[in-house]
Formats: structure tokens, sequence, C-alpha cells
């Protein structure tokens, strides 16, 4: 299964990817095995058949990960998906998604962008020039066997706890509704 | 029932109550369903549209009055939280999920209509006789359809559902004008306790008393009506859109533009059977108050949350000792089946506070299954379903008889 690890998808706006435009944005992976990444696309050309080119980079700039992409199978405001075979020490890393166009003339691409840093761990680009803003973007990683549930009940316990308050007040009554039914059921028994 | 279990059940009301709550305490900060969610955002903007506005948006399905019983909520919820809570319910979807105090503005935003149901809970219990209360109760509390679809999946047909067992309640003690002024209010927050209207209109005696309790019943609706009564898109959304359409969409074409809509059939024939009975004494209110939408659950794809317009017909049904329980249990399981095969949303989904993946989820079962293994298993699970419920009724009707409290 794949998990979320970041998300960004605030949006008040497009880039465009184009030939000699080509678009990156930069994230942390905060876990292994990172194995996806969503964009958000609005295609002009809709049913063209140019291609455009995905690209998953490491910290050397080196591409680890990479996906041709067809005009044909992206529509207006539709979810660019590229899941691709597990990084497996992603962890801490930080990596680039591109989206270029490199073979083609007239291609063209929106990408869904806000123009505010919403997006601490990361910047977009411009042929490598940095935006004042951020790609919308999620990316995932994969989990398998037992981390399924592991993880996320892991995720939890984490974020109740940044909740002290209601920790605190939904323990005591958790604890204090099964007292009375233990309680309860020793007199009963009793009787 | 297995005696192992049978032991382990609690059997007085505390006990019963308490086990109640911490089920519901279980559940209701860690599962969301997308409706609550987009259903408290709409009624955020209930007193800052104009009325026409407001009905425009699609979500906007409901009478006025329950968006202003649930905005007054909401905004009691929002004093006590001050923006943090506003901020919350305005984040965006993901941010929302993950934002550090998801778990306690879920818990409140559903503490009311647990409450409520709840509270109905122990009020249906109270229409039985003494020695059935405590089980009525325990069926009630620990239902499985109940906790599912007001805890977790948050329903508002809570609110009407109590009001029409308010209204049976004060039925049982004679309070006629009353308990037609509660189901008026049922009906001005959704218009399906409506339909329990004629049996009340039967069971009352003169005529003098019958129109009594036709202005009673009518008099709330009306009034709760008054503001949207020349909106157009109010009347296409709620009475005769959407849902409505499906409610009367199975029918038998038997001529030219003809066609016998199979609820309104057998819902008449529903009604003649409860005007059949001789005596007022006779006549089994409590249950032909929730026999009457059977159709519905039979002929329509039913929205599931409606389930809980019939779970005290089901608790009916298990009271009654000489009814084989297995139909029951087989229909309790083609329940969660389509519960099951639906969208994410509507299981994996709701889990999403938990792991916010879940939440982009969405038709796993579709996806790996393809549509038409879906829906052929969901349209198995909804026949066997509707045959499963329609034994049961012939079963209470045949074995046991229609009062309530009967044991046999």
């Amino acid at each position: 299964m794949r998990r979320l690890d970041n998300y960004q998808i605030e949006s008040n706006s497009t880039i465009r990817v184009e030939k000699n435009s080509t678009i990156t944005q930069s994230f942390q992976s905060h876990k292994g095995n990172l194995a996806g990444v969503r964009l958000i696309g609005f295609n002009p050309n809709l049913g063209g058949s140019e291609n455009f080119e995905l690209t998953i980079r490491d910290e050397n700039n080196q591409p680890v990960r990479t996906l041709s992409l067809s005009e044909t199978n992206l529509g207006w405001g539709s979810t660019i998906r590229f899941d691709f075979a597990p990084i497996p020490d992603s962890r801490g890393k930080t990596y680039v998604i591109s989206v270029s166009a490199p073979e083609s003339t007239t291609a063209q691409l929106d990408l869904a962008y806000t123009s505010e840093n919403k997006y601490a761990e990361g910047a977009a680009q411009k042929n490598n020039e940095v935006l004042s803003g951020d790609l919308v973007f999620e990316t995932y990683y994969q989990t398998s066997g037992a981390t399924i549930i592991i993880d996320p009940l892991i995720n939890a316990g984490i974020r109740f706890t940044q909740d002290p308050v209601f920790l605190f007040f939904y323990c005591i009554s958790l604890a204090g509704l099964i007292a009375f039914i233990i309680k309860r059921g020793r007199s009963i028994k009793k009787k | 029932m297995n005696r192992r279990i049978k032991y382990l059940l609690p059997h007085d009301f505390w006990s019963i109550l308490i086990l109640g709550l911490l089920l519901r305490l279980l559940v209701m900060p860690f599962t969301l369903n997308w409706d609550l969610l987009a259903n408290t955002r709409l009624i955020a903007t209930w007193n800052t549209l104009p009325l026409a506005e407001f009905y425009k948006q699609p979500l906007a399905a409901y009478p006025p009055l329950i968006y202003s019983i649930l905005n007054t909520v909401l905004v009691i919820t929002g004093k006590i939280f001050g923006y943090d809570f506003w901020n919350w319910l305005h984040a965006t979807d993901l941010a929302l999920l993950t934002h550090q105090h998801t778990f306690r503005y879920l818990f409140f935003l559903k503490l009311p209509f647990v409450c409520i149901e709840v509270l109905t809970g122990i009020l249906f219990s109270r229409l039985f006789a003494r020695p059935l209360q405590n089980r009525a109760l325990m069926l009630w509390l620990l239902n499985p359809l109940i906790i599912f679809t007001v805890s977790i999946w948050t329903s508002v047909d809570i609110i009407p559902v109590a009001l029409l067992i308010v209204s049976l309640y004060l039925a049982k003690h004679n309070r006629f004008i009353l308990a037609a002024a509660a189901l008026g209010f049922g009906g001005a927050l959704k218009l399906f306790p409506l339909f329990v209207f004629p049996l009340l209109f039967i069971q009352v005696s003169g005529w003098r008393r019958k129109a009594q309790v036709t202005v009673a019943a009518l008099l709330p609706f009306l009034l709760a009506h008054l503001p949207v009564l020349t909106l157009p898109a109010y009347w296409q959304h709620t009475a005769t859109g959407g849902y409505s359409d499906q409610v009367f969409f199975a029918s038998l074409p038997i001529g030219p533009d003809r066609s016998l809509i199979f609820y309104y059939f057998f819902y008449t024939l529903i009604l003649f059977y409860f005007n059949q009975f001789t005596s007022k004494n006779q006549r089994p209110l409590i249950f032909f108050s929730f026999f009457v939408f059977l159709p519905l659950f039979i002929f329509s794809r039913f929205n599931l949350q409606w389930i809980l317009w019939i779970a005290p017909l089901l608790i009916l049904v298990s009271l009654q000792n000489n009814v084989r329980k297995l139909p029951l249990f087989i229909l309790y399981t083609a329940f969660f089946g389509m519960v099951i095969l639906s969208q994410a949303s509507l299981n994996i989904g709701m889990l999403a506070p938990l792991e916010p993946t879940f939440w982009l989820l969405d038709w796993p079962v579709k996806q790996k299954l393809g549509t038409e293994m879906t829906m052929r298993l969901l349209n198995g699970l909804q026949s066997i379903f509707a045959a499963s419920l329609i034994w049961l009724i012939y079963a209470k009707l045949r074995l046991g008889g229609m009062r309530e409290g009967s044991q046999n």
C-alpha cells in the first residue's frame, strides 16, 4: 500500500510546462521506500499526442526514476499519478520532481501551483530559477505487512499526544467507564 | 443466543448504558464521514447567505429548521474553541485531517448527535413493558447499525428519528396532540417522519380529535417551511429531487405514461392493514410506525444511512423470542457487506483521521474487482437484505403477533 508522506494542496494559479520550460519541485522524503508523486495538471491540448517527461532526481541531481507521459492521457484538472518502484533509502533525503517536454515543440501542460511559499521543506523552480511558491503535489511511500496497520497507529498516537488536554480527558473518561463496568460486573457476580 | 455471550452481556440499566457510552467513545474521535465535513461547512454558511443562494448549493438538501438547529450547535462549538476551530473547519481536507486538534473537534462535533441518540435509545426502551426495557436498551445501545450510522457516520437522521420516538412515547400515553406536534417537528427537519402521520390519524378516534392532530402536525411543519415556500431551489433539492427520485424509481408500467409506484402501493396497503384493527388498543402503533418504511428498503436503492429509520423495527423483531435470529444475522451481514463494497468514504475512508491516506482512496473494491462484478455483488447483497427483511417481518407477524413487548 502507498501511504501519504508530503502534501501541498493550496492552489491559486497554474504554471506552464512547455518546450524550453522545465518545472521542478523539491521535497523532503520523511520515510524510506519513496514510491510515488502526484501532481495536478490542466492539459490545454486535450487529445494531443505529444509527450512529457517526469523525472525524480536525487540530491546529486541524478535521475533515479523516469516516466514518459503522453498528452493523450492528460485531462483538465486531473491527477497526474507517477507511481514507481520504491526507493529504499529515501528516508531523510531531498528529491526533486521535474516535469518537462524535451522532445516536443507544441506540448503544453499547466500544473496547479500556489504563488505563496506553502511548503517549507522545498521549493518550486522554473528552468533552475527558484520561484516564490510551490506546486500542488503529494508524495507517497510504500508500506507492506504489519506496517500498514502499525504506521497509522503510531502516527495517530503521536498526533494524539499533540493535544494533551483532550488526551487527558479522553483517557480519564475511558478509564472511568471501564472501571465502572468492571466494578458493576463484580458486584453482580457476587450477588 | 450463545450462553457464554449471553452471560457476558450486561443486564442492568447502568451497565448497558456505560458499555454503550464506552463503545461510542472509542469510535467518535477517530472516524469521519465526508458528509459530516461537507454538511458542517455548509451549515457554517447558513446565516451568511440569503436563503435563495443557500439552497442553490448542491448539498443543501434538508428543510431549513435542521440547518437553524445545527448552525446554533456549530456557533456554540465555535464560541468554545474560538478561531482555531473555524480555521480547522475551513482548512483543506488533508490539512484538517492532520491538524493537532482533529480528534478533539470530531468528538465535540459528534457529541450532540450521540447524546440525542443515547437518550432516544433510553426513551425507546421505555416504550416496552418493564421486563423488556433493559433488553430493548441493550439492543439499541450495542447495536452495530446504530453505532455505525450515528457515532461513526454522524447521520443527521437521528434527530427526526428521535422526534418520531418521542411522538410514539407520547401516543403511548394517549397524548396524541403532542405526539402529532412531535411528528410535525420531525417532518420539519426531514420529511420522512410525516409518513407515520396517517397512522396517528387513524389511531385517534372522533373527527374533532383527528382535526386537532392534523393541525398539530401540520403547524410546525408549515411554520418551519414558511421562509422557503416560494424557493424553487429548495423544492428541487428536497421534496422532488435527488433521493425522492430514488425512492419512487421502482414502478410497474401499466399503460402509456402510467405506472404503479411500488412504494405508494405497498405503503397504502400497510395503512389499510393498520386501519383493519378494530380498536385503538389492538393497533400496534409502534410496530407500524417503522413498518411503513419497509417498502422503501425493499423497492429502492436506499441511502445506507437511512437504515436508522428501520433500526427500531429490527430491535422489535429481535425482542421476539420465537423468531429465529439467523435471518437477522444475514440482514446485518448483507448491510455491512454493502458498506464494505461501497466507495471508500463509507468504509475505510472513515478512518482518515487515523490515516489521512484513506481520504484519498476512491473506490478500492471497484478498482480491484471491476465495475461489473462490484455492482453484481452489491445487487446480490441488496436482494439478500430485502429478502431477510421481508422474512423477519413475516415471521414477526406470523409467529409473534405485533404487540409491542410481546415475548411469546
